[in-house]
């Protein structure tokens, strides 16, 4: 098994530019089943030799779509997102960034109550190695396994994934829950998964300075995940009120430091590595212990 | 996505380059890069550019790994210029200190 993505997978993509084709492609080559692109004003065309829509609905209903993969740009992205929970999508992957933070409430709360996964926005996607791709993840770093790794940087996930793939340690799931302040899928949903996925046996969370996800995770690791998990914190370095790359990596009012993020992983059991550069090595180590 | 084209990406190498040189406790750079959404071939190229337009006078590291990496490193390679191509995380990290330390 893996969590949200595998062979049952139905895959849209929402704007096919050049980014969207280019990883609408990347997908097909992966084995991932991608069954049309929504554009409006080419609906009725083709790309990829898949049918293109002008809405999702349309493209939900012709293709059976349960999966959609997002690259509109931030002005209207936000209206994509709206657009993928109306037409009855289960899971909506949003890598566009710099959408604004008043259109993601607002997606937020539409989303309320509804049956629907959105992982994003300003994130990679994620890939069930040997079964589905939904992201713009380099495909070749990745080997079928039982780890499962989970991130709010795409950059440190792909850096964790190669080194595990190096070491002959696959992977079950890969999941960018991506950088920005309000998103969708949590670190704490993801982790409910993993624990509850029989192939998975051990799992990687890379966490950074900036809100409250990582003690959120810890939290609820204490309480509900059996299975070990390595931690990376990124921004251990990082100056007090100075976003670090991502819109929610900010030190703000002294909440949200790396310091305070490791002491709730490490109270809850958890195994903190302080070099990024280590992730593989530690795990094989306590892969080693489980086995 | 601000390095997607080759424009952009020239444009925020050469930004980078010039805001470090201009920094004199700089002693030398490590640029470590994994691709996704981002081309190592477009971002070498991007790397080629800027440092023709912005004197570097230090040391440069380059650790590049994801999409398109090959095309990327082979770019480096045949450039000609003086950087030091690193293997990993850890391995950049070494290099960089083993620069400054002669």
């Amino acid at each position: 098994m893996s969590i949200l993505v595998d062979q049952s997978t139905r895959l849209l993509v929402q704007g096919m530019g050049r980014e969207g084709r280019f990883h609408a492609e990347q997908a097909i080559e992966y084995g991932t089943r991608f069954v049309g692109g929504v554009h409006p004003g080419r609906g009725g065309g083709a790309a990829l030799g898949r049918p293109l829509f002008n809405t999702v609905a349309k493209a939900v209903a012709d293709t059976g779509a349960n999966t959609t993969l997002i690259f509109v740009p931030g002005p209207a992205a936000a209206d994509a997102i709206l657009e993928a929970i109306d037409a009855g999508i289960g899971l909506v992957v949003c890598i566009t960034d710099g959408i604004p933070i008043r259109d993601m409430l607002v997606v937020r709360r539409y989303m309320a109550g509804k049956n629907v996964s959105l992982l994003g926005p300003n994130c990679p996607g994620l890939i069930s190695p040997g079964k589905a791709k939904v992201g713009i993840m380099p495909a070749h770093i990745h080997t079928p396994g039982r780890v499962g790794v989970l991130s709010r940087s795409g950059t440190l996930t792909y850096e964790a994934v190669s080194q595990l793939t190096a070491r002959g340690i696959g992977q079950s799931t890969c999941v960018g829950i991506g950088g920005d302040p309000v998103g969708g899928v949590t670190f704490v949903q993801c982790l409910e998964k993993f624990q509850q996925d029989p192939e998975t046996e051990a799992v990687v969370l890379i966490g950074e300075i900036g809100g409250t996800a990582e003690e959120d995770a810890a939290a609820y690791i204490a309480q509900h995940v059996t299975k070990p998990v390595v931690s990376f914190i990124a921004g251990q370095t990082a100056p007090p009120g100075r976003r670090m790359g991502h819109a929610g990596a900010i030190i703000a009012g002294g909440q949200g430091t790396a310091a305070s993020k490791i002491a709730a992983m490490e109270h809850s059991g958890i195994k903190v590595v302080h070099s990024p550069a280590s992730i593989g090595e530690t795990i094989a180590e306590v892969l080693k212990h489980t086995a | 996505m601000g390095l997607l084209s080759l424009p952009d990406c020239i444009e925020a190498v050469e930004n980078a380059f010039r805001l470090l040189m201009a920094d004199q406790h700089v002693q030398a750079v490590l640029i470590n890069v994994f691709g996704g959404i981002l081309r190592c071939d477009v971002f070498a190229q991007g790397v080629l550019q800027a440092v023709t337009n912005v004197q570097v006078t230090v040391p440069v590291v380059v650790r590049m790994e994801g999409t398109n990496v090959e095309e990327g490193r082979q770019i480096l390679a045949e450039s000609g210029l003086n950087f030091r191509i690193a293997d990993g995380m850890a391995d950049a990290a070494h290099q960089v200190v083993q620069a400054i330390q002669g």
